[in-house]
């Protein structure tokens, strides 16, 4: 079959292609989230941050 | 991103299934070097198949237990399986091309395979456009459950009907038709995708996870600040 190395390459390179840009996709997903994660976590309020009562 | 003891298992995995793709296996005699495309497509077929059964089920228990990381892990699913289900029509016309001297036919496989993408575009639609998560969980579930009758059709169309699209080689009546060289490319192959299926989908559940915990904690401060 001539010419079907091209048709062999273009599968490969576009199988190969939209895993990677998928994989990018997903870890810049993931490090948006998780800094968004420690962010937030960062403005929870801690004991330090709890009213004083008088036996403090 | 981390590059744990999965992501090398893979990577290493795959560049194998390469190897035996591209020159470890023999050059198929009537299609030439283009049926080398099997080796991608039928594995990422089955992955597509395996991640459509995985909604199924966590679609019944999420149904059955309420519990959200069910939900997630469907979700996570469907997505990767939707990216495996688009890698599958792409590489079949790139077959399909120099074999049948057409990119698309409207056979029962391709036009079966082609309404499992459109499911699983819509499941996912339908995540997205429902504001209240747990009704686009329910709903969400119905489609994974009633969205997987189309999988073992898809299996069975080249039976059932007169089909373009070859029959089974490896699941075949009188078992695999294929030299061993050809069916142990093939299992290295579909080892290779299975393993980038479980990462992917892990990858994913993350994500979903970490948007759960965020919105928990973004809704315990609006309560703290009130």
């Amino acid at each position: 079959m001539e010419g079907s190395l091209g048709f062999l390459f273009a599968a490969v390179l576009a199988t190969w292609l939209v895993i990677f840009l998928y994989l990018l996709s997903l870890g810049g997903r993931l490090a948006a989230l998780q800094r968004e994660l420690e962010a937030l976590r960062g403005q929870q309020p801690t004991n330090d941050d709890a009213p004083r009562t008088k036996d403090d | 991103m981390k590059i744990g003891p999965l992501a090398v298992a893979t990577l290493a995995a795959m560049a194998a299934a390469l190897y035996a793709a591209l020159l470890y296996a023999p050059t198929e005699r009537v299609q030439g070097d283009v049926q080398r495309i099997f080796y991608i497509h039928v594995p990422m077929a089955w992955n597509a198949y395996l991640a459509f059964f995985v909604v199924f089920v966590c679609s019944v228990v999420y149904l059955w237990r309420r519990g959200l990381w069910w939900d997630s892990l469907a979700r996570a699913s469907a997505e990767v399986g939707l990216v495996f289900t688009t890698l599958v029509l792409i590489t079949g016309s790139l077959w399909a091309r120099p074999i049948w001297g057409t990119w698309w036919s409207w056979d029962a496989r391709l036009t079966t395979s082609l309404i499992l993408w459109f499911i699983y575009v819509g499941y996912l639609l339908l995540r997205g456009s429902v504001a209240d998560e747990r009704r686009a969980a329910r709903y969400a579930a119905v489609v994974g459950i009633v969205g997987f009758v189309d999988v073992p059709i898809i299996h069975q169309s080249v039976v059932w009907w007169r089909a373009l699209h070859p029959e089974p080689v490896v699941l075949a009546p009188g078992g695999p038709a294929m030299p061993p060289s050809m069916l142990l490319s093939l299992a290295v192959s579909i080892v290779a995708f299975t393993l980038l299926y479980v990462w992917l989908v892990r990858l994913r559940l993350q994500t979903e996870l970490a948007r759960t915990e965020i919105r928990e904690l973004r809704r315990a401060l609006a309560e703290a600040t009130a």
